[in-house]
């Protein structure tokens, strides 16, 4: 009973892919968890459109603003941000668009919030954001 | 507390018959829950062992992070977490369990049963999140894969703990008991994690009012109704299986399913959306 239940469940969930696409689904409920992957949650405001990123990682859209969560970078802080803005963010940066770069670790979690939009838009959304990295949640 | 085992399957107007000596209570007898002959007490040591690191690591992390919030959270818990252990153990007048065996119960529910629903628990959720996406994991996660998982875990504790001890669990109330305190274990380690979320969420500015106000929510006004019931009520089912032998062996069955279930869905109410509707005052929404 105990091996069904344990193990069963870390076998389905690793024999799953994840979703290409399960979305855009919208967030009903503001304040109730998005899974991002890791055991890692965050609660969009009213709003957003989650969708998931792959197996680790959700992206959260909100008129043009775009958010990025990922919990699938590897190494430390240093290493998860150098890896990132120079595998993801230089090659696609552009100047017409703004964005806000945020990583931590959290009870041993390393999360990344990828926040950009167009330029001048990205403020609007600033609020939002910040409640969303400050209320991030490890299950 | 051990009550004389009632003389059922009887006719009406039948001559009443004295119970089988398999069937009655060893009032007097106290076992120990330190079996090394027996296979499932390793089992039970094992699966406590593993989970206890997982959980002193999740422990550690909240504590270098919060400490105040985490040294005030345990503070408040044990004043609650003691004199609920003791009032159980008071009323228990009859047959006062043996502490080894108490203290295996709240073990199981504070480190094995934590532990393992940590890693489950999570498993879950993502696998609900690929297949249903993620309002529906909003919705219903919590309220599908909390009672399914957590009390299937508490239960396999109880199950242990009979199969190490057969002979303490030899009427309903003692089901009742290592089942409450086999949740109550479960409650007062997962409560920390709740206490500190809040916490977490405001960046530790303040360590102490979120802990106060979930303390109040959490246990104060429902910690009774929460899992100590729950395990309870499934501890109940158990012990009606393995103790009512004078039963059929299908009664017995039915009775434990039902209260297992009865377990389930106290905690599905309590996690499900529906709950939250209702107490808003918007039934059905």
């Amino acid at each position: 009973m105990l091996l069904a239940v344990v193990f069963g469940s870390q076998i389905i969930n690793a024999a799953l892919p994840a979703p290409r696409s399960v979305g855009p689904l919208p967030v009903a409920q503001p304040g109730t968890a998005v899974p991002v992957g890791n055991g890692v949650f965050v609660y969009p405001p009213s709003g957003w459109v989650a969708q998931a990123a792959g197996p680790a990682a959700v992206r959260l859209t909100k008129g043009s603003v775009e958010l990025y969560v990922r919990t699938d970078l590897p190494g430390d802080l240093t290493t998860m941000l150098d890896t990132y803005v120079r595998q993801v963010l230089e090659p696609a940066a552009s100047q017409v668009m703004e964005g806000q770069l945020t990583a931590f670790v959290l009870l041993g979690r390393p999360i990344l919030f990828d926040a950009w939009a167009i330029q001048g838009q990205l403020s609007a959304a600033a609020n939002e954001l910040d409640r969303m990295i400050a209320t991030v949640e490890v299950r | 507390m051990a009550l004389p085992v009632p003389l059922t399957n009887q006719q009406p107007g039948a001559p009443p018959r004295a119970p089988t000596p398999g069937t009655m209570p060893r009032w007097g007898y106290q076992a120990s829950f330190v079996q090394p002959r027996q296979p499932a007490f390793w089992l039970f040591v094992i699966i406590v062992a593993i989970t206890a690191l997982l959980i002193l690591g999740e422990q550690a992390r909240i504590l270098s992070a919060f400490p105040v919030a985490w040294l005030f959270s345990w503070l408040l818990l044990a004043i609650w977490v003691v004199p609920v252990v003791l009032v159980i153990y008071v009323l228990d007048q009859f047959e006062r369990e043996p502490v080894s065996i108490m203290v295996a119960a709240f073990l199981w529910g504070a480190v094995a049963a934590t532990g393992l629903a940590l890693v489950t628990d999570t498993a879950w959720f993502e696998i609900l999140f690929k297949l249903f996406g993620a309002t529906f994991v909003q919705t219903w996660g919590p309220a599908l894969i909390g009672p399914t998982v957590e009390e299937t875990l508490k239960y396999a504790g109880l199950v242990l703990i009979y199969l190490v001890a057969r002979s303490e669990i030899d009427d309903l109330f003692d089901g009742f008991i290592y089942g409450a305190l086999i949740g109550l274990g479960f409650a007062t380690v997962e409560n920390v994690g709740y206490f500190i979320r809040p916490v977490v969420a405001l960046g530790g500015a303040d360590q102490l009012g979120p802990v106060v106000q979930l303390y109040l929510l959490r246990v104060i006004f429902s910690g009774f109704y929460m899992h100590v019931l729950w395990t309870g009520l499934t501890g109940v089912g158990l012990a009606y299986f393995v103790s009512r032998t004078d039963q059929p062996r299908q009664r017995r069955m039915l009775v434990a399913i039902a209260l297992f279930a009865a377990g389930v869905i106290s905690h599905f109410v309590w996690n499900s959306p529906l709950l939250t509707d209702l107490l808003r005052g918007n039934p059905g929404s």
